[in-house]
């Protein structure tokens, strides 16, 4: 079609920017220099005039709200070919295609609200005598004017029905929302040919799929958006059903089925979908709800551990102590803190007994030795050492005290704290002397040289400014004071100078 | 005692909210396995194969 913007038609119309094109049509904006008010005008390119005047026939006699005014209908003819032109108001809006472009699929009650309206104004088409079948009712057709108001636009196809006719003798229509019966050879299009084209506007309303796309399918609406009703999905399918007989006969069947009870939301499901939405909810939040419960019970778990600690300094019953230390250990066995009163406690009366030592292994097998962590492990490890090494069966075998602690040693050398690692190496290094060396005679001057410069290193550790246990300072030097006058001859025969023991001894004398 | 409660309330809170999750993914998915039933019923009858009717609408005018 030729462009026509700029004509001025009939001395009256100026015709301005094009708003649409169809197969056989074009809608131009056109501003009425006698009444001074702006149309929209719609021109058909025909070979006949009077064959070309079904739409304006059609329209002219039509008055409902959802249908456009036609305000004047003629025809001209230019170099290039004839014109019929319709004059109609001007609709300002979207189309509902543009609609669904920009804002995505609509609300199930938005689109039974408005197909209510245009079933109203498709029953008022077919209640005219003969019925007018509209042919062409698809999203792109319907006008969404600026006050929210719908309009149907396009009635270039639009056809009276003839009483008597078999099929329609040419095929017309959009591909994807026509009815099969208006590709020819199929039956006429008559009310239910509109039914058909409403239900596919409805589908591609509600899915934000277009029929007329890949994969060129209509499938249950639920099938593409779950949270539709079973009615609106039961209404398309009837709607669309390829046979017109199956279809809805009327629109006035299909406003009933709309607001009848059978076709009404499907309320077991949606009840159903409800209740497991609500319990996804609870079951979401009571998993919430278990961190702060956690971080309470860990608090109570820290007061608790701390309140028994401390009534165990202020109890003056030994076994009172006990049990309230060994009960904040049972509250907490992952810190150390607990391990080291109840280690304090034992070497108080400087005696760890027997029970005692059962008590502490049977701690250490429970939980401490898998709760601790590495380091509060060996830390826990040298304090057990040092009882066994100080306090144990006191007074009788220091030797066997010796040899006791040498495998408690061993764990604490392994710490991480360099503080702890060394001084828990040279009571190990010590230990094995005494295990494997002290009480034998073919021994090589190396051997005690490397025991003196332990037992330097150890008063050297003990006599520095971190180390506060002063009662255990005295227990190591008056150790280390024993081993000299032991194997003094051995140091000095495997070379150790007068001068360092001399050294070593003064060392002891000022603790 | 406290600790107790909180503990007990804790494992009260999982039980229940891994039952309640179990039930309601359940019951969606015996939902969905009734709309996917009912899907396969009406197929046959409501799918529109619009590539069928493209077959016969070359000479079909469109506006």
């Amino acid at each position: 079609m030729q462009v026509l913007a700029g004509l001025l038609i009939d001395d009256r119309y100026r015709v301005d920017k094009k708003l649409g094109e169809g197969g056989m049509s074009s809608v131009y904006k056109v501003f009425d220099t006698r009444l001074k008010k702006i149309w929209a005008m719609k021109f058909i390119e025909v070979n006949d005039i009077s064959g070309g005047m079904t739409e304006a026939s059609v329209l002219r006699n039509l008055e409902h709200p959802l249908l456009p005014r036609v305000v004047d209908v003629g025809h001209f003819e230019t170099g290039e070919g004839r014109y019929i032109y319709i004059v109609m108001d001007f609709i300002e809006g979207r189309n509902l295609e543009e609609v669904l472009r920009e804002e995505g699929s609509i609300s199930e009650e938005q689109c039974v609200f408005w197909i209510m309206d245009i079933l109203e104004a498709l029953k008022y088409l077919h209640s005219q005598s003969p019925p007018v079948i509209y042919r062409d009712m698809k999203p792109g057709n319907i006008m969404l004017t600026r006050d929210g108001k719908l309009k149907i636009i396009d009635f270039g196809i639009a056809r009276e029905k003839k009483v008597g006719r078999v099929s329609d003798t040419v095929a017309l229509g959009t591909r994807g929302y026509a009815a099969p019966e208006q590709f020819g050879g199929r039956g006429q299009s008559d009310e239910r040919t509109d039914i058909y084209c409403l239900g596919a506007t409805m589908y591609h309303l509600v899915t934000g799929k277009s029929p007329c796309e890949p994969p060129y399918r209509m499938y249950p609406v639920r099938h593409v958006k779950p949270g539709l009703s079973e009615n609106i999905e039961k209404i398309i399918l009837i709607a669309t059903k390829s046979d017109p007989n199956k279809r809805f006969q009327s629109c006035q069947e299909m406003i009933d089925a709309i607001k009848s009870k059978d076709m009404a939301v499907d309320g077991k499901r949606i009840l159903r979908l409800y209740i497991s939405n609500i319990l996804m909810l609870l079951g979401i939040l009571l998993l919430i709800s278990t961190i702060p419960l956690g971080l309470f019970s860990r608090r109570a778990i820290a007061d608790e551990y701390d309140y028994y600690l401390n009534q165990s300094v202020i109890t003056s019953a030994y076994s009172d102590r006990i049990g309230l230390i060994t009960e904040a250990i049972r509250k907490n066995p992952s810190k150390l803190t607990g391990y080291e009163y109840l280690a304090d406690l034992f070497a108080e009366d400087k005696i760890f007994s027997e029970s005692e030592e059962m008590l502490i292994l049977r701690l250490w097998e429970d939980c401490g030795s898998s709760r601790l962590t590495k380091d509060d492990r060996s830390i826990l490890s040298y304090r057990i050492g040092m009882l066994y090494w100080l306090y144990y069966s006191y007074g009788r075998d220091s030797e066997l005290n010796i040899k006791q602690s040498i495998s408690w040693f061993q764990e604490a050398s392994k710490s991480q704290i360099e503080e702890y690692r060394n001084i828990a190496n040279i009571y190990y290094l010590i230990g094995i002397f005494h295990r494997d060396v002290a009480d034998k005679t073919d021994i090589e001057g190396d051997v005690y040289l490397e025991y003196f410069a332990n037992l330097e290193k150890l008063i050297s550790l003990v006599t520095s400014d971190h180390y506060k246990n002063y009662e255990e300072q005295i227990e190591i030097a008056s150790f280390v004071e024993k081993s000299i006058e032991s194997y003094y001859e051995d140091f000095i025969y495997a070379g150790v100078v007068e001068e360092r023991v001399a050294n070593l001894l003064e060392s002891i004398k000022n603790i | 005692m406290h600790n107790n409660l909180y503990g007990i309330l804790q494992i009260i809170s999982i039980g229940l909210g891994l039952l309640f999750m179990t039930v309601s993914l359940i019951i969606k998915l015996r939902v969905r396995r009734e709309d996917e039933l009912r899907f396969d019923e009406l197929q046959d009858d409501f799918i529109i194969t619009v590539s069928v009717i493209q077959s016969s609408s070359d000479n079909m005018k469109g506006v």
